[in-house]
């Protein structure tokens, strides 16, 4: 069995992790920007995202950021974006981001459904399960039908 | 349909302009390295 990956796979990984990577960094980096003080945003013409009017999106975004959940959101995204830009625990971030990839694909796609939504949404999940695909290989212990407890103080699995 | 509507500068355009650098960098790497390497045997 050939184990190697090496070659060519290993810079197509290679481009959609950094890929992957500088979108989320981006998308965190872009909220969080504006807290910045009102004379540096205006130095840089930064501009807030527009206040979502969908009947369905406006709200659900006003009550997930009333919630305190959206700025939660945008903190899970700017780590697993810069872990993926520094290639540290990257199945585990994948699996994080999981999750919001799914509340991102459904809201874009059937919900909002605009030009760029359309396109965004699907490349959100595809991005997601792809990568995870590609480090599919570290997923197969956790695929277990019947596991015993395995408390981390423990060596092995309780029988 | 225009394709400014579909693609986004930060989302789309910096990721790929940043992905495409790193990974020309590292072919670039490892072909000196595997040139190094026949080099030195």
């Amino acid at each position: 069995m050939n184990t190697a990956v090496g070659g060519r796979l290993t810079y197509v990984v290679l481009w959609f992790r950094i890929f992957y990577g500088m979108h989320l960094t981006y998308s965190a980096g872009r909220h969080y920007l504006g807290y910045a003080p009102k004379a540096f945003l205006q130095a840089v013409h930064y501009t807030w995202s527009p206040h979502l009017t969908h009947p369905v999106a406006g709200p659900f975004i006003d009550a997930i950021t009333a919630a305190g959940i959206y700025p939660l959101v945008k903190a899970i995204e700017l780590v697993v974006g810069l872990a993926l830009l520094m290639n540290r625990f990257v199945p585990l971030m994948l699996v994080v981001e999981m999750p919001i990839s799914v509340v991102i694909f459904i809201l874009n796609f059937f919900v909002v459904g605009t030009d760029r939504q359309l396109f965004s949404g699907p490349q959100e999940i595809v991005l997601n399960l792809l990568l995870i695909g590609f480090y599919a290989g570290y997923y197969r212990p956790l695929l277990r039908p019947r596991a015993s407890p395995w408390p981390w103080w423990t060596e092995g699995p309780c029988t | 349909m225009h394709l400014s509507r579909i693609f986004d500068f930060g989302y789309d355009l910096v990721p790929t302009l940043v992905a495409s650098s790193v990974v020309l960098l590292a072919v670039l790497r490892d072909r000196a390295r595997r040139r190094r390497g026949s080099n030195n045997p």
